[in-house]
């Protein structure tokens, strides 16, 4: 237990560290702002044009630090050789991997919380804070941790713009679900449960989804979260597990 | 380095891609552009990987510039509302809680002479949000001051007075509608208070409607 | 009591690389046999390429060997636990640059379970004894060559190892430093420890080793104590001799 933290809080210090991580954040703070100025445009509805750009833009600039990050990692670690001096200690493999998650979970923790007090203090400046914005935001900072998850898997096999592809088609097929729904009803038998299948393995990030009702106050029902939360939980344990059978057959 | 400007790039292109989604490409070279073209709202709602709000919010504001160029034009230029009304039924598709959209969608498409188009945005809202007492109220008011159909939207006018939290003024205005002879002067009254009780962007319409009937006011 | 197995034995070690697209397979290590008594320096030589670097690694776990059996400290290589009694400099390492010295010994010792304290004091001792201290703050990315190649020997001893596995240590040191280097592997050949170690520099060999092994083109072409295989000549006229006979 005290290796995994002492593995997480490495990848933590190497990962707050990153530039990368400092312009995308100047980005969020900027789009936000720019939501602001487009609030102006259209009369009384600056509440919802600013309350829905900024939660998208937390949304969207997270999995952009978690592509980034994530894809990277592991990447790195072979390629600058540093994979040597952890590998050659007592740690087990899949210990490596869980320790890298949890360092960028921590990471992107850290950004959310920066990204959402921005947020939710300009939505308290205007008098427009629910709860409900908060939990959108938590629902966030969930389907990252799936990302994460995904972007190590990538990473234990593939190349940094490759898995960031990879990674990234996931996210947008996750927030598609429906449409493979559609398609599996369309298509003849056969293929039709082929599509089934496919739309039970891959992701559902849908399951995260508050934002669109963050903003007219509907909360996260205790439901959801418990729905969420053990889904998120399954399928991240999943990935890992993948990722460290991958891990462990890798030579150096 | 590389990394850094490829982050900017992406994340250019991640945000401006909510809007590029809903915009042909045709569009991008037009000064004003003579229509305003939006995808399929089937096509945008399967495309939207959960952010129907802000495509909604993006079209939303589409709607609006193309709709206020119009208006700008001189005196004499043709107007062309072409895709206004596709674009008001995609943010209602996208985000079907944006009332505001359906409520001021359904003036400026009546504004610009799509009358049909704005009573059948309505009565998708009102088919959604049965119990809410704006739609038929508004409708009402689209029948009777554009559609010059007294009898339906006196009907309205009744259906919105029956729902929770619907103003006494509904109930006076089906009555007047029910009453026999010329509508002009109740027009006439019901615009004037809309112009006077309303926000900017209904005085304008209201003030047109009104010059319409052959009453100026002054500037 | 000392143990029955060697702390380290090798038989009939193969490691081929499977072919990759427009390259045929390579052969890595091919039918190796040796063995390291616990408290014994032994020196692997070779040319660039023989296989001195993938020998380690498989006994380190990092490689899989095709055929044959490794075992370290009577364990298999691939057994975690093995690994807390080991220590292991690699070739021209990378460390993790944004740490300082003394952050990134606390990271390694941190992987063997130690903390506080007990750990702190390590340190303490390690960074003196490799003369480290006066940089213990500095980032890592401003260390020198040489200055990296001593925390990274710190690293190696963190764990106080029972054997430890150097790949070329003198590499990036200066005279000055590799007298020190030398110096530090004598002392923890007095404490008992058994000491691994590849290079192609003959003379440390001579100076430090009880016996080497001769890696070329992966096969062991000598093996056995130092005065036995230079017989009579000079080490490295032994060296080019049988390396020489056997360069594709």
């Amino acid at each position: 237990m005290r290796t995994l933290l002492n593995l997480a809080s490495n990848t933590f210090r190497e990962t707050i560290r990153d530039r990368i991580l400092y312009v995308l954040l100047v980005f969020a703070g900027v789009m936000i702002a720019a939501s602001l100025f487009l609030g102006t445009f259209t009369f009384a509805q600056e509440r919802k044009l600013v309350l829905d750009l900024g939660l998208g833009t937390i949304e969207l600039f997270g999995v952009a630090i978690a592509l980034f990050l994530g894809t990277s990692m592991v990447f790195k670690e072979v390629d600058k050789r540093t994979v040597y001096i952890v590998l050659t200690k007592p740690v087990p493999r899949p210990m490596f991997l869980v320790g890298k998650f949890l360092g960028l979970c921590m990471t992107l923790a850290v950004l959310l919380v920066l990204m959402g007090l921005a947020f939710c203090g300009l939505a308290v400046a205007k008098g427009w804070f629910a709860w409900p914005l908060v939990g959108a935001i938590a629902m966030i900072g969930l389907q990252l941790a799936v990302i994460v998850a995904m972007t190590i898997l990538f990473s234990t096999f593939t190349s940094p713009l490759l898995s960031m592809i990879l990674t990234f088609c996931l996210y947008l097929i996750g927030h598609n679900t429906t449409a493979l729904r559609l398609a599996a009803k369309k298509a003849a038998p056969a293929v039709g449960h082929l599509i089934t299948g496919l739309y039970y393995v891959l992701p559902n990030l849908s399951t995260f989804e508050a934002k669109n009702g963050a903003v007219y106050g509907d909360p996260v029902s205790a439901w959801r979260w418990v729905w969420a939360l053990g889904y998120g939980l399954a399928y991240t344990i999943a990935l890992l597990a993948t990722a460290a059978a991958i891990f462990e057959r890798r030579e150096f | 380095m590389v990394r850094v400007i490829l982050a900017l790039c992406l994340a250019v292109i991640a945000w401006s891609s909510q809007a590029l989604l809903l915009r042909h490409l045709g569009q991008l070279d037009a000064g004003a552009a003579t229509h305003l073209m939006v995808p399929r709202a089937d096509v945008a709602k399967l495309m939207a990987t959960d952010f129907e709000n802000v495509g909604a919010d993006v079209t939303w504001i589409q709607a609006l510039v193309f709709n206020g160029e119009q208006l700008q034009k001189q005196k004499g230029v043709p107007r062309d509302f072409t895709g206004l009304a596709d674009a008001f039924d995609l943010v209602t598709e996208l985000d079907p809680r944006f009332h505001d959209a359906t409520l001021f969608g359904s003036w400026a498409l009546a504004d610009a002479d799509q009358v049909s188009a704005s009573e059948r945005l309505v009565v998708k809202a009102m088919n959604r949000f049965p119990e809410k007492w704006e739609y038929p109220f508004q409708l009402a008011f689209i029948e009777f001051l554009y559609g010059r159909d007294a009898r339906s939207a006196a009907d309205h006018f009744m259906q919105a007075s029956r729902l929770p939290d619907c103003p006494p003024n509904a109930a006076h205005m089906a009555a007047g509608l029910y009453a026999k002879g010329n509508k002009t002067d109740l027009a006439i009254a019901t615009w004037r208070n809309i112009y006077e009780h309303g926000d900017d962007r209904i005085r304008g319409i209201a003030r047109r409607a009104l010059e319409h009937l052959g009453v100026n006011l002054p500037d | 009591m000392m143990p029955s197995e060697p702390a380290v034995a090798i038989s009939n070690l193969t490691k081929v690389y499977p072919p990759q697209i427009g390259q045929p397979a390579k052969v890595g290590l091919s039918d190796v046999s040796l063995t390291v008594e616990h408290g014994e320096t032994f020196g692997l030589l070779g040319p660039n390429g023989a296989g001195k670097t993938t020998l380690q690694k498989t006994l380190l776990g990092l490689i899989r060997p095709t055929s044959g059996t490794a075992r370290v400290l009577g364990s298999d290589p691939s057994d975690t636990r093995v690994r807390a009694r080991i220590g292991y400099l690699p070739e021209n390492p990378y460390f993790y640059t944004y740490l300082t010295g003394q952050e990134f010994l606390a990271f390694c010792g941190g992987l063997f379970g130690l903390h506080g304290k007990p750990l702190a004091e390590r340190i303490d001792q390690l960074l003196e004894r490799v003369g480290m201290t006066h940089a213990r703050n500095l980032a890592l990315r401003k260390y020198s060559k040489g200055m990296l190649q001593r925390i990274g020997v710190a690293q190696a001893l963190i764990n106080d190892p029972e054997i430890v596995m150097l790949d070329e240590p003198m590499s990036g040191l200066d005279p000055v430093g590799r007298k020190e280097l030398r110096e530090l592997i004598l002392g923890l050949k007095s404490e008992g420890k058994t000491i691994f170690f590849n290079t192609h520099i003959l003379s440390d060999v001579e100076a430090l080793c009880e016996r080497v092994g001769i890696l070329a083109n992966g096969k062991l072409v000598a093996y056995g104590k130092v005065s036995e295989l230079a017989q009579g000549r000079t080490l490295e006229d032994a060296f080019v001799e049988v390396v020489g006979g056997t360069r594709a």
